[in-house]
């Protein structure tokens, strides 16, 4: 106890109580707003607003901040304001909190009698909340509405620190009256933006037109009316847990649109290592609204409709695979688009036999830099099937096996068809005996052939390789 | 490529901003004048309201999901102005949205989704004024008092006579009365683009996106002839709209073929999970009391929501309509197939719809037995096995359906006439003979399915394993295999029996045979007619295993 006392009586001689001055709720509108979106669920907001407090220690509350803010991350740039605390209040006002926090206090419970409707009032001391409420009417002890009958309880006050929602507060300290813009800013989690392109496919003429949209969204619980918004391109790091880490790490290993990487230079304006888009007409973005704005249009991007299938092992399908479909296109000043692509999802469409566009699938790509070449896998061909039979296996020589291996590709369209059959695990020490048709080495375990198919017809490709141990 | 078809930032070509809006891009130095910053207002001033369609389409993908194309025509004023687009499908998913033929520049598409929920009435209402009204049980009594809502997180706080009081605690009828809907909440979402100066004039202009809650599936009839050597085969396309959103005269499109469609943490169009349970109703609590919700009604979000659900739920009394026997129409689209109702139909909320979309009265089949044995591995197979039946075709033109075959399941029926002489029983009667689930299938590509299992006919099955040294470092292992067929049936039925090999053995080889064997798909495989009584396969297979 001695212990104890001391320490109070050391923290009482060092710092005085607080005397704040003055309650001021930071409400007017803001002179300037700024948002810069992450595609990450994560914004800067910047806030520019007029204050006036008077000298002295002023507690200064900021309403109309998003309700996501991340209150660490608050800074607040006032010229004349010495910062002493700053607060989130995220303790929720509720009514089991309101009692919680009149433990010990007194309270009015008006009883209605349900025959007649009289009312009567007593005042009581709430003794407990755990578990039921227990109260001290006077010399008696009850817990409250256990007979079930209509018992109002009313509160004389709300705890200064319940909230109806989260808020943030500072305590500063002016040294004469303050009468200026302060900026407010911080980091915000409800906000995202994507990128999705809508690619209308026209076959005979071998063009994709492109469209580009950012898609913008604020589920932040606050809307901000009248913004400069801007939006980043690229992965800004952010600490997340392990999961998501490997998840992440899972899409660099699996994501295989991106067929070559790009060098061509693009005239949009760099942050560091990252894309800024941003949206030259100050705009509102409402809470639960999902905002699209277009930032790219190209009508004659030189494309093509490809199949292909990759098969990691050596084995016999009991069935046919179905080949993937997939339309390919550079993004590159030569074949017509020839700009950096933020990551999106590529939503592709082909007209059908009355010319109306229709939906025929989609896929992700990452930020592609301009003059990438693309293959977007957008299903499977319901005609092009590829079936593979492993046909024998030899044990050649000591150490190594020969694999008599067959793919039997049939085409069941009008037209004729090239597919590319790519066969993983097969490394450099693995010799190709003989092929029906020649391929070519992709990656240091890939092998992959380009397979003619005549139009309602067949062709199988077979080849014999030697693995050694 | 012209310059004109490069890369553009369309708001960025909206150079020709009038000056006042342009200076208000500096509301410091002009802070004064433009109070409440006017300019996004100016821009919004018109509103235009499209709420008919003049024709929709509609395209169920086997996702559930759809494609809507709406034609719409609007008379749209020169200025700059705001096209709501009133009446599309709650289930919308904005980012897929695309408006076609406007013929003017679009500044922005906006998808508003703050709904107006009984939760979220209350959420705007904080520290707003509301009327609170209480009932007297006992005298009927209705006091109206003046309340300030203080905190509407899942309980309500009110301010109201110098006190404050929570609502629905107290176990007296309460409810609060609202005098007006806040800004910008509404009762169904909302799409609304904002478009640039143009020309005055009448559109007729386009919106298409992709909407969740349809979907549908190919379901397969088959009727198999006394021989079962021929069938009559029908697929009847069962379509259904799981949503509240009901569609009249639309032109109707189902696409076979499987999509790559990507999950919505993705940024994909695939429906996202349901929320969980926990997240969409938070247990009600009053001064740490268990919330009794038969004392009063519910006017929280908790309620309401349930409600919600209830009335988009599945298990609802839905009509089935079963549409006559017209075909409907087969197109290619891409690498998939488009089956088009050749006429305008109505697709109500919850409704499954069915149409044929494939019939072919004579197919060519095999029906025979088979069975698989599998590997040369040690474990040891003995016993009395039972076939299965499998029917088994050939998707061409001259001897099979020669249509492609979208993935579903296949019913098999069969005509039974069990009494046969004696004349007992009913004559000639359908049966269910078994269903299998068939993949994609084009055209060329054979099926062979697996309905059922045999009746009357077994197979005894005698395994020997032998190892054998051959060369160093080498063994050679051997299964000799003994099947005793016993047919109980009254006619011949064709069998076949297949072998696996593991593919770690090398060197396979087939040592010695009672029967010609084939290769089937890297298998060995007998195929020959069981007459009824009993007679015997007999094989040996051997192949040295890879260390």
């Amino acid at each position: 106890m001695r212990v104890v006392r001391s320490i109070v009586a050391v923290g009482l001689l060092a710092a005085p109580p607080l005397a704040v001055l003055a309650d001021t709720v930071a409400d007017s509108a803001d002179t300037r707003l700024s948002l810069t979106i992450y595609n990450t669920n994560l914004a800067l907001v910047e806030h520019v607003r007029p204050l006036t407090v008077p000298a002295g220690v002023n507690r200064i509350e900021f309403a109309g901040v998003s309700a996501e803010i991340m209150a660490q991350t608050v800074t607040l740039d006032a010229p004349e304001l010495t910062i002493l605390e700053q607060n989130f209040d995220y303790d929720l006002l509720t009514p089991a909190k309101l009692m919680e926090k009149a433990v010990g206090h007194e309270i009015s419970i008006v009883r209605t009698n349900p025959a007649t409707g009289e009312e009567t009032r007593e005042r009581a001391e709430v003794l407990s909340t755990v578990g039921g409420v227990v109260l001290r009417i006077g010399e008696r002890i009850e817990v409250l509405r256990e007979d079930g009958l209509p018992a109002r309880v009313i509160f004389e006050e709300v705890p200064p620190n319940l909230r109806a929602r989260p808020t943030l507060s500072v305590l500063a300290e002016a040294a004469q009256t303050v009468d200026a813009d302060v900026t407010l800013a911080y980091l915000s989690r409800g906000f995202g933006w994507s990128a999705d392109y809508v690619a209308v496919l026209d076959e005979p003429a071998g063009v994709v037109s492109m469209q580009g949209w950012i898609t913008l969204n604020n589920t932040s619980g606050t809307s901000f009316e009248n913004a400069h918004a801007q939006l980043v391109a690229g992965d800004v790091n952010v600490v997340q847990n392990e999961a998501q880490w490997w998840q992440r790490y899972g899409n660099v290993r699996s994501g295989n649109v991106r067929r070559s990487a790009g060098v061509e230079a693009s005239q949009r304006q760099q942050l560091v290592d990252y894309y800024v888009y941003p949206i030259d007409q100050v705009t509102t973005i409402a809470n639960n609204q999902t905002k699209q704005v277009s930032f790219l249009t190209a009508d004659r991007v030189s494309a093509d409709r490809g199949y292909e299938q990759t098969f990691s092992v050596l084995q016999t399908y009991p069935e046919p695979v179905a080949a993937e479909t997939r339309v390919r296109f550079a993004n590159s000043e030569a074949g017509g688009l020839g700009d950096q692509l933020p990551a999106g999802v590529v939503r592709v469409y082909a007209r059908d036999a009355r010319g109306q566009p229709q939906f025929i699938g989609e896929d992700r790509i990452g930020h592609t830099s301009a003059g990438s070449e693309l293959a977007l896998k957008i299903g499977d061909a319901f005609d092009v099937t590829v079936h593979p039979v492993l046909v024998a296996t030899r044990g050649a020589t000591r150490g190594s096996t020969e694999f008599d291996m067959t793919y039997r590709v049939r085409n069941a369209r009008t037209e004729p068809v090239t597919v590319t059959i790519r066969q993983d695990n097969l490394w450099r020490f693995n010799e190709m005996r003989a092929e029906s048709i020649p391929g070519r080495r992709t990656h240091a375990y890939g092998y992959a052939w380009d397979v003619p198919v005549p139009a309602n017809g067949e062709t199988t490709l077979s080849f014999t390789v030697r693995q050694s141990w | 490529m012209n310059a004109a078809s490069r890369i553009r930032i369309a708001i960025a070509e909206l150079s020709a901003r009038p000056p006042a809006v342009r200076t208000a891009v500096f509301p410091a130095l002009f802070a004064a004048l433009l109070v409440p910053l006017p300019q996004a207002h100016a821009q919004d001033d018109v509103h235009v309201y499209s709420s008919t369609t003049d024709a929709v389409s509609v395209t169920v993908y086997r996702d559930n999901i759809a494609l809507i194309t709406e034609t719409r025509s609007v008379d749209l004023p020169a200025s700059a102005m705001t096209l709501v687009i009133d009446g599309v499908a709650d289930t919308l998913l904005p980012q897929s949205a695309v408006l076609a033929d406007l013929d003017r520049t679009l500044i922005e598409t906006n998808f508003d989704a703050d709904e107006l929920t009984p939760q979220s009435l209350l959420e705007r209402h904080i520290g707003r004024e509301v009327t609170l009204t209480r009932t007297d049980p006992g005298s009927g009594r209705v006091t109206r008092t003046t309340a300030t809502v203080i905190a509407a997180g899942h309980d309500v706080v009110l301010a109201l006579d110098g006190g404050y009081e929570a609502l629905h605690c107290a176990g007296l009828p309460e409810r609060l009365e609202f005098h007006e809907v806040p800004e910008g909440l509404r009762g169904r979402p909302q799409l609304s683009v904002r478009l640039a100066p143009g020309d005055a004039g009448r559109r007729t202009f386009k919106v298409s996106y992709l909407a969740h809650g349809f979907s549908w599936s190919a379901d397969y009839v088959a009727r198999l002839n006394e021989r079962s050597d021929r069938m009559a085969l029908s697929g009847w396309a069962t379509l259904s709209n799981d949503t509240g959103w009901s569609f009249n005269d639309i032109d109707l499109q189902l696409v076979a073929g499987a999509l790559n469609i990507l999950d919505a943490d993705a940024g994909g169009s695939r429906e996202a999970p349901p929320p969980r349970a926990a997240d969409v109703a938070p247990l009600r609590e009053c001064h740490s009391l268990p919330y009794d919700s038969s004392d009063e009604p519910g006017v929280d979000g908790v309620e309401g929501r349930m409600m919600f659900v209830g009335a988009s739920g599945i298990g609802d009394a839905r009509e089935i309509v079963v549409t006559g026997a017209r075909i409907v129409r087969r197109e290619e689209l891409g690498d998939y197939y488009l089956y088009r109702l050749p006429w305008q139909t109505d697709l109500p909320a919850r409704q499954t719809k069915q149409v044929l979309f494939l019939d072919k009265p004579d197919v060519r089949i095999e029906r025979f037995y088979g069975f698989r044995m599998n590997g040369l591995n040690a474990i040891r197979r003995e016993g009395v096995v039972v076939p299965n039946v499998m029917i088994a075709w050939d998707n061409t033109e001259d001897s099979g359906p020669g249509e492609p075959l979208a993935r579903g399941t296949m019913r098999f029926f069969e005509r039974h006439d069990p009494a046969g002489a004696e004349g007992r029983g009913p004559r000639n009667q359908e049966l269910f003979a078994g269903e299998a689930w068939i993949a994609d299938t084009p055209v060329g590509v054979p099926v062979e399915l697996e309905i059922g299992r045999a009746l009357n006919l077994t197979l005894e099955i005698t395994t020997m394993f032998e190892n054998t040294a051959e060369g160093a470092n080498r063994e050679r292992r051997s299964t000799s295999n003994e099947y005793r067929i016993v047919n109980n049936k009254t006619v011949a039925v064709d069998m076949e029996i297949r072998h696996f090999i593991e593919s770690r053995f090398v060197d396979a080889r087939l040592d010695s045979t009672s029967h010609p064997m084939q290769r089937k798909l890297g298998d060995y495989a007998w195929r020959f007619p069981a007459q009824p009584g009993e007679q015997e396969l007999r094989y040996q297979l051997s192949a040295v295993e890879q260390r």
